[in-house]
């Protein structure tokens, strides 16, 4: 089990912000999304592009470092790793 | 002078004398330094490096730039640059709202204070004059009390802008309140008009859109602009995260990646960080959206508080403001967030500022180096030493200092989060490395809008770089610093640049004044506004060595999740930004000031 916390409008278009979710061992973060998606198709289009990509602006950190400085989609996720995502979001400077 | 864009009318006045003069802007000027920002630091430049600030000979300027007022988005803002009496260098502070506006539709680009007035006085401005007006009876009045005494003497479309009992009583981060919510928040330049007996400004005017030099261009150009900030995730209006949820987004992801610095600066994250940021706010406390001149994202996020005992209705719980009276101080009462940003706005007092003073005081408490007990997340003392500080009471006379003269002063200066005396925002270096050199290379001292690196390495606008990595962010900080110099001088809201880029400035800017412009030259005049801001302070004493951060950030290593083990390498990101820059160990050279013709 993975623990998945959503934020912003991600948060709003799931219903929730806490989830689990189950992987089997050696998953990767790309199948922790499938999967998170599944359980709540309003997330559809969201984090992921037409293409399987994560889009442009949304983060996805696994135990606070953005998957993009890891190794993406292949990331991999283990239990008890806290999953974190965002929207495209932007604030600071006030 | 030849150039569209500015009212080429500044008023400068004299408060010893009452004398009023009415000049033009020097076109060079223009072209180098643009205008707001830029020429404010040229004014101060030429006003000379060793004045004190809090002396008569300091000069206090509000100006606005080619864009204010136009129909450029989100062209509301005014800067107010003066001789800091925080950091001893050049500062510029920006608000957003009105009155950037107004101002240029009263047919003015700026007003320049010199000397200080016998008795206390407003500048009242209409029709592109001013009149100084007695203040005695504000004198000693908070901000909310005198904008609506002063809105109900001058009556419909008008400004107030005025400081309260913090830059009366010369705190040394009192600053200027705009229309009651926004401030120009950063150092101090409401203690220097306390210094003066300058209590407020009031412009009225009606509506009056510039007319760019080039209207065809400029329609072109304003549509492109436009649209990137309509169609963008992050901007566009009530869908993009910034509209919907304010700049309090951003806690949450701070947060998340141990970049929060909690218990001033002893830790990386904040347990119950989400309790004060904007999706809570939004869940609980938040009544309306507001925005400020020709703008279509309204990110600021009305409020009011009923239930428990911290009882405020007030324009916006901002994301350093939450932070730094939030989890900086172990504080996770959303209301009393609210509250006491309220009431720091009221006295005329910087939230920033605010927040790291007292979460110093909270660890100067701990050590047992004070003998007043504040302990952490006490919301009612933090509310008492507000007071105190703005009244400048016991020990909030020494605390109203700000957070490096009061760690001084009460034994352990390594208690202030502080760069060239300025307290740092809401991003730790230590989980976000290319801030620490932000912070350690702002020319007024901590600041995270010289160069807003969390754009890149956080958020991916632009280019995403790792927050974890010290390689490039000389590169990132160089560029950002020049974009924001630009933009501070046009002067329109850092916000627009999550959607627009330096083509989309160039664009409008050349439309507007009537002359070519592209994006590197736009650049290449930040980088000028850059270093004459560098030049002045190294004259002032700001040499080699100023560049630094508290030791904190350098040699304790992060405990949170996303920086766990890391510390800020600022020597090796200060190498490479030097060596972009130029400049000698934070020195500019004399070979670089007569490249960028600054001589």
């Amino acid at each position: 089990m993975a623990a998945v916390r959503l934020y912003a409008g991600l948060r709003e278009a799931a219903g929730q912000r806490d989830f689990e979710v189950d992987l089997p061992e050696g998953a990767v973060i790309g199948e922790l999304l499938r999967r998170l998606i599944a359980l709540r198709p309003k997330l559809d289009g969201k984090i992921l592009d037409e293409n399987g990509h994560v889009r442009q602006y949304v983060a996805v950190f696994v135990n606070g470092r953005d998957i993009r400085h890891l190794n993406g989609l292949g990331t991999p996720v283990q239990p008890g790793d806290e999953i974190a995502i965002f929207p495209p979001v932007a604030g600071g400077w006030g | 002078m030849e150039l569209g864009g500015y009212a080429d009318r500044i008023a400068r006045i004299n408060l010893t004398s009452g004398e009023i003069k009415y000049e033009g802007i020097n076109e060079e000027d223009a072209r180098k330094y643009i205008g707001g920002r830029g020429l404010g630091v040229k004014f101060v430049f030429d006003n000379g490096p060793t004045v004190d600030p809090f002396s008569p000979d300091n000069i206090l300027c509000f100006l606005v730039g080619p864009l204010s007022g136009t129909n450029v988005t989100m062209s509301g803002r005014m800067a107010v640059v003066t001789k800091s009496p925080l950091t001893g260098g050049v500062t510029d502070s920006h608000h957003g709202g009105w009155s950037g506006a107004r101002l240029r539709w009263a047919g003015l680009d700026g007003l320049i204070f010199e000397g200080k007035a016998e008795k206390p006085v407003y500048a009242y401005v209409e029709g592109a004059k001013v009149e100084l007006r007695d203040a005695s009876d504000l004198w000693g009045k908070g901000a909310h009390a005198t904008v609506k005494t002063l809105l109900d003497r001058h009556g419909e479309d008008v400004s107030v802008i005025c400081i309260g009992q913090g830059g009366e009583n010369l705190s040394r981060f009192g600053n200027w309140i705009n229309e009651n919510d926004r401030a120009s928040g950063r150092g101090g330049t409401g203690a220097v008009g306390g210094s003066k007996n300058l209590k407020a400004l009031v412009i009225k005017a009606k509506k009056n859109m510039p007319e760019a030099k080039d209207r065809d261009a400029f329609k072109a150009a304003h549509k492109d602009a436009l649209e990137a900030i309509n169609e963008s995730e992050i901007t566009g209006p009530r869908k993009g995260g910034l509209s919907v949820f304010g700049t309090n987004v951003l806690m949450n992801v701070s947060n998340s990646i141990g970049a929060l610095p909690t218990k001033n600066s002893q830790l990386t994250a904040f347990d119950r960080a989400f309790d004060v940021s904007g999706e809570h706010v939004n869940e609980t406390i938040l009544v309306d959206n507001p925005t400020c001149h020709a703008c279509p994202v309204a990110c600021k996020k009305e409020v009011e508080t009923k239930a428990g005992k911290f009882h405020v209705h007030m324009e916006s719980v901002e994301y350093e403001s939450a932070w730094a009276l939030g989890g900086n101080c172990l504080n996770a009462d959303v209301e009393a967030v609210a509250y006491i940003i309220d009431l720091c706005n009221d006295y005329g007092l910087d939230t920033i500022e605010m927040g790291n003073v007292l979460s110093m005081a909270m660890e100067a408490s701990e050590k047992e180096l004070i003998k007043e007990r504040v302990s952490w997340g006490d919301t009612d003392k933090m509310v008492e030493l507000v007071h105190k500080i703005g009244l400048r009471q016991g020990i909030g006379d020494t605390l109203a200092e700000g957070p490096a003269r009061a760690a001084a002063a009460f034994g352990d200066p390594g208690m202030a989060m502080t760069v060239k005396g300025q307290a740092i925002p809401a991003y730790d270096p230590r989980g976000m490395k290319g801030m620490g050199l932000g912070y350690a290379t702002s020319n007024r001292g901590a600041c995270h809008l010289r160069g807003y690196s969390p754009a890149s390495e956080v958020l991916g606008v632009g280019m995403k770089t790792d927050p974890l990595a010290w390689q490039g962010k000389g590169a990132l900080l160089k560029l950002l610093q020049d974009l924001h110099a630009v933009s501070d001088s046009f002067d329109i809201c850092k916000f627009s640049a999550f959607a627009e880029n330096a083509d989309h400035y160039a664009a409008q800017y050349s439309a507007v004044v009537g002359i070519p412009m592209n994006s590197a030259a736009l650049l290449k005049i930040g980088e000028r506004i850059y270093n004459l801001e560098r030049y002045y302070n190294n004259l002032a004493g700001l040499g080699e060595g100023s560049d630094t951060l508290p030791e904190r950030f350098l040699k304790e290593p992060s405990t949170s999740p996303g920086s766990k083990g890391h510390v800020c390498e600022l020597d090796l990101m200060l190498k490479e930004y030097y060596a972009l820059r130029g400049w000698v160990n934070g020195v500019v050279p004399e070979g670089k000031l007569k490249e960028l013709a600054i001589i």
